[in-house]
């Protein structure tokens, strides 16, 4: 048997005393395909940027060829043979498709660049890859997504990568496009590549791959090889947790699945989903699940009238409407907590009041357009004891605050306005246990109230634990329905991963 | 002693307090500088270009710039020349030279927003045309035309000081109000400091920029009609110094150049200091060489000191 | 798609990548040199008419590249114009008779222009402070500078400077030096510096994950600039005789317009300094065809205005029509 190139050995990493990973090992000699699976925020990505060198490991050792590598570069990283291809595209639009390849590494002649030798390697990868109609001379913003996919492929496969990192890197590949690179690899597997790959579409991950290694809540399941672990036992070993007491008790899914819809989304058509057909009781909380990145996201958009229904009708309250904008949604009751809470929901260089008032000002001033001083300070107040905002003052800057209680600004500035759908996108990501059962018992609150919520999560337990009926989302499409009993951990898991059959 | 730091850390606080001491200090060492008709006088220059900077303040602090105050400034002193010259009373020579300044403002509004044309770009443009516009009509020569009223408005003094300055004080109180205590000024920080919340939080983008523009436009015109009643006749470079001089003030003053931050009541520190600063540099008899050197160093350096401070957050 | 518009479009599929995205800006070029034809029928009899001519087109197409150098990385030079007055006054007083004066005051001139260029570039790079606002405090700081070395037209240019500019060999001097610093762009170009320029403008940080340092790119950049808009001032003085401290002020806005006009972008990382050279023939011969039908002098600032946001706006709005998403 050769020697490992990779051996890590019982690495732990934690962020904030968070422990992300704990003591998981993994070794990777020549010609081993290894397929990383876990649940969003099983600690994949984190295991993949120790790796890669992005973050430094807290304990225990990374050994690569031979060498313990304590703390590493991505430069360094490079320099011994691992090379990262990543969802999040790195090709630069403004350069041809072969100075995108070449970037940084140009092949020098006297000082000059030498474009002919560069324009003829690229032909060749570009070839390779069945990519015959793309230019090397030509730019590559004009490529569409598959293809600067396939680019990023190429420049990885150029620098003859020993370990090739794939995270999500086939997400926008067609099936055909996946064939072409799964070749490549097979080709250069026989030359000794070793890949680790991470991949949403399962079927993907068995068909290259030899080993797997299944992780969950920072901790390695199991690692052996493929073959041995069939798709149900697979499943199994992903889920298995039990809900802790952080939610509050369920209503029954009968009594809330029969109230009015207040609502719809008839045959709609937004961005790259088509022919949506949606509803929202009242009363109700309803998750959407899935894969990260599945077009969740465009979902919230449309409800909130940021993005253009195309296609199709929108009623609310059983009248049809067009949401021409968000101050549009906005005045007809609906709330939108973004996920990105520093770009897109906080004004995080202004104190706390400016933000928590900012939403429902017009509340708040008289005919003349002042503000009244008084009614705001009242708002204030209220939110500050209902929210349990902890600070020293309204005038604290909030970027100052913790995550949590950021996060509680953002929902009291929306809840100010009494919205009768609230959409959330991720709210409880990146804040503490505490604050997260302050904003379920919150959500459970409002619900039972009669407001509507529509909530996106990547915590699976969340979306069990909080939401009446879940439905979730692959490549645009809504996947599977889950509410009553059927709403399972195991169901959920399979509901996001596999596509469901169109026969069905 | 660290409540002392934290007065001075406030950028506006340490502009009112740097006019202060530059104040006192030539009015110590330079003679003729505790006179109070000096003083009037400093107030009244501060007072003309004063208007075009808090217009100019409100474009910033939304996020913008506006090249454009120097020539609107211009525009207003002409065009209310020639109404007056034509006969017209001078309210409606006023109100009609005011409403070509907000023109301009909604025209500088029209291409951000539809032709996404940058802020600096579509200003400086807007600022050509005028100009070119201004020469052609009046070939070179503005007409010369001011009323008795007019005069009065912009240098009689029946309270100490000119009525400009009183004028100036007024237009600065409304602002003040608008932009601290309605809902106006919230949107305006809100989209200098970050335009996706703003606009996810139901704020017509759209809608604001026009406000804004054309209320620079606005203030600007003020600027130029008092300037003309000031000096009796106008000419077609009236404005041009105040290009830099409004932005200058606006740095000056402690409002943050990249938008969203800082008070707007730093803007009267910062006109009146950086009128306090070019009198000391006319009476060193400074060459006009060392007092552009001078004032391209200054807000330079000042950029520099807030930009580190902003830094450190 | 009909047969005609199907011959068009493999026609140009045909042509290089880097003369396709010029294609707007060449059929521009082509009628506005027509129109400069009809208007100037002498050129075509007289050759001589040439070097009036390229000394009249000479300055903005090199205070064009010198900006479309700017805007490659992202920014805009809001004090070109008083840098080229600085750069005038500095050839003026650098320059002795005698080719060693000569040669010494054109390399004085050069090395100041890029200068220029280091001081603000740094000031930019380690500020973090938008660059707009910056050139704008350094446009009062040259101009000071400016009048500091020559408080008014004056200084001295060697006669034999100003007869060689002028005098009539076999192409125009003025021609040759434009040539000369568009070779000069085609070899950096084609060295990494050049391919960081475009990298940086195009995607930031994705540069900077590819290694690339950003700041040191970005300050070449501004020194590239300064060396075309020094070169722009050896052309001016040789045209005028002397330095002049505000003879700058006529080409900063024109310098933005023409390199717009050639098919530079904001955004960064667009354009190239044929298109700029391009740019401000068209801008030049648009002004000259508006004087040749009969318009004052005074529209120029007007025409000015105009080309700026009508080469922005014109671009935003064929970009909505093909469909393009976005806010």
């Amino acid at each position: 048997m050769k020697d490992a190139f990779l051996q890590v050995k019982q690495v732990s990493k934690s962020f904030f005393g968070n422990k992300v990973l704990s003591n998981v090992s993994a070794e990777l000699r020549p010609g081993e395909f290894l397929a990383l699976i876990g649940e969003n925020g099983a600690g994949k990505s984190t295991l993949i940027n120790l790796i890669t060198g992005i973050y430094s490991y807290d304990e225990g050792e990374i050994w690569i060829n031979g060498k313990l590598c304590k703390t590493i570069t991505p430069a360094e990283a490079q320099r011994l043979g691992i090379y990262t291809v990543r969802q999040e595209l790195s090709i630069n639009p403004v350069l041809t498709v072969a100075q995108n390849v070449f970037l940084g590494h140009e092949i020098l002649n006297h000082g000059l660049v030498n474009k002919k030798e560069m324009e003829r390697i690229t032909r060749e990868l570009l070839d390779a890859v069945h990519l015959k109609h793309i230019d090397p001379r030509q730019d590559a913003g004009t490529l569409t997504m598959a293809e600067k996919q396939m680019l990023e492929f190429c420049k990885a496969v150029y620098q003859n990568p020993k370990l090739l990192v794939l995270d999500e890197a086939t997400s926008a590949l067609d099936d055909d496009q996946v064939e072409i690179i799964f070749n490549k690899l097979r080709e250069l597997q026989k030359q000794g590549l070793m890949v680790i790959f991470i991949s949403h579409r399962l079927h993907e991950l068995y068909e290259i791959c030899n080993i797997m290694t299944v992780l969950k809540d920072g901790q390695q399941i199991v690692t052996e090889p493929i073959q041995s672990l069939d798709e149900d036992r697979l499943i199994s070993l992903m889920t298995g947790r039990t809900i802790q007491d952080l939610f509050p008790a369920k209503r029954e899914s009968k009594k809330v699945q029969s109230a009015p819809e207040i609502i719809k989304i008839e045959d709609g058509t937004f961005g790259k989903c088509k022919h949506i057909h949606l509803a929202v009781k009242k009363g109700e909380i309803l998750g959407i699940g899935g894969l990260q990145g599945q077009g969740q996201q465009t979902f919230m958009e449309c409800l909130f009238g940021i993005r253009k229904l195309e296609q199709g009708a929108m009623f609310l309250d059983g009248e049809r409407i067009v949401l021409r904008g968000p101050s549009d949604a906005m005045a007809r009751g609906i709330a939108y907590l973004p996920a990105e809470r520093k770009t897109e929901g906080l004004f995080v260089s202004h104190p706390i009041a400016f933000n928590l008032t900012f939403a429902c000002i017009s509340r708040l001033c008289d005919f003349l357009g002042t503000i009244r001083r008084k009614a705001e300070k009242e708002e204030i107040d209220r939110a500050f004891t209902s929210f349990s905002i902890k600070a020293h003052s309204p005038n604290q800057i909030i970027s100052e605050l913790s995550g949590g209680n950021q996060q509680k600004v953002v929902l009291a500035k929306w809840l100010a306005r009494n919205p009768k759908l609230l959409l959330l996108n991720e709210p409880t990501r990146g804040i503490d246990v505490g604050t997260k059962k302050e904003i379920y018992e919150l959500m459970a609150g409002l619900a039972g109230k009669g407001v509507s919520i529509v909530m996106i999560s990547s915590d699976t337990m969340e979306l069990i634990g909080m939401c009446d009926r879940v439905i979730t989302v692959y490549e645009n499409e809504i996947n599977y329905e889950l509410l009553g009993n059927d709403l399972t951990e195991e169901a959920l898991v399979k509901a996001s991963v596999f596509r469901r059959d169109r026969n069905e | 002693m660290s409540r002392c730091k934290e007065w001075l850390k406030d950028t506006t606080n340490l502009a009112y307090l740097t006019m202060i001491l530059v104040w006192l200090t030539t009015v110590i060492t330079i003679k003729g500088f505790a006179r109070l008709g000096h003083n009037v006088s400093t107030l009244q220059t501060a007072a003309l270009m004063g208007f075009a900077v808090l217009g100019q303040a409100v474009v910033v602090i939304s996020g913008g710039i506006d090249m454009s105050v120097s020539e609107i400034i211009t525009l207003s002193s002409v065009t209310c020349a020639a109404c007056i010259k034509a006969g017209l009373p001078t309210p409606v020579a006023m109100g009609i030279a005011l409403l070509a300044c907000m023109l301009v403002g909604a025209f500088n509004a029209t291409s951000i927003v539809f032709l996404k044309v940058p802020p600096i770009i579509q200003t400086v443009a807007a600022g050509c045309i005028i100009e070119g516009t201004l020469l052609v009509l009046t070939n070179g020569t503005p007409p010369a035309g001011c009323g008795k009223l007019l005069s009065w408005m912009s240098k009689g003094k029946p309270l100490v000081v000119t009525n400009a300055f009183w004028i100036w004080m007024a237009v600065y109180a409304i602002l003040w109000w608008m932009m601290n205590r309605s809902k106006f000024g919230r949107y305006v920080y809100a989209i200098g400091t970050n335009v996706n919340t703003a606009k996810n939080s139901g704020v017509h983008v759209t809608k604001m920029n026009y406000m804004i523009y054309m209320l620079s436009g606005f203030c600007a015109g003020i600027s130029g009609i008092l300037m003309l009643g000031n000096i009796g006749s106008t000419y077609l470079t009236i404005g041009d110094p105040y290009q830099l001089y409004s932005i200058a003030s606006v740095v000056i003053g402690g409002i943050a150049i990249t938008g969203g931050k800082g008070k707007f009541s730093g803007v009267i520190a910062g006109t009146i200091l950086t009128v306090l600063i070019r009198d000391i540099l006319n009476v060193m008899s400074i060459s006009e060489a060392f007092r552009n050197i001078f004032q391209g160093l200054l807000v330079l350096v000042l950029l520099l000191a807030y930009g580190r401070e902003r830094r450190a957050r | 798609m009909n047969e005609h518009t199907k011959s068009i479009a493999s026609l140009t599929d045909r042509l290089p990548n880097q003369h396709k995205k010029l294609l707007s800006v060449y059929i521009t070029f082509c009628v506005f040199l027509i129109a400069e034809l009809i208007m100037d029928p002498l050129i075509l009899k007289s050759y001589s008419r040439m070097w009036p001519l390229s000394l009249q087109f000479a300055p903005l197409m090199l205070c064009a590249m010198s900006q479309g150098c700017i805007m490659l990385v992202g920014g805009i030079n809001l004090s070109l114009g008083a840098s080229l007055s600085l750069a005038t006054t500095i050839a003026a007083v650098t320059m002795f008779e005698g080719a060693g004066g000569t040669v010494g005051g054109i390399v004085a001139t050069l090395v100041s222009g890029m200068a220029i260029g280091l001081v603000m570039g740094t000031v930019v790079t380690f500020g973090r402070l938008p660059d707009i606002i910056v050139t704008l405090a350094f446009s009062y700081i040259w101009n000071g500078a400016a009048l500091l070395v020559l408080s008014k037209p004056g200084g001295h240019i060697p006669s034999a400077y100003s007869g060689f500019l002028q005098s009539q060999g076999v192409v125009p001097f003025a021609i040759i030096m434009i040539l000369l610093l568009l070779v000069f762009w085609k070899i950096i170009k084609n060295t990494r510096l050049g391919i960081n320029i475009y990298a940086i403008g195009g995607n930031a940080k994705a540069s900077f994950e590819s290694g690339i340092h950003v700041r040191l790119t970005k300050i070449l950049a501004y020194i590239i600039s300064g060396l075309f808009m020094s070169g722009a001032a050896l052309v001016l003085v040789g045209q005028t005789g002397c330095g002049d401290p505000t003879i700058g002020n006529a080409y900063g806005t024109k310098s933005i317009a023409a390199a717009i006009l050639g098919g530079f972008s904001f955004s960064g990382g667009i354009g190239q300094m044929k298109g700029a050279v391009l740019g401000a023939f068209i801008y030049i011969a648009i002004e000259n065809v508006l004087f040749f039908s009969g318009f004052s002098s005074f529209y120029q600032y007007i025409i000015q205005g105009a080309i700026l946001i009508a080469a922005i706006g014109l671009k935003v709005v064929s970009y909505y029509r093909r469909g393009g998403e976005g806010a």
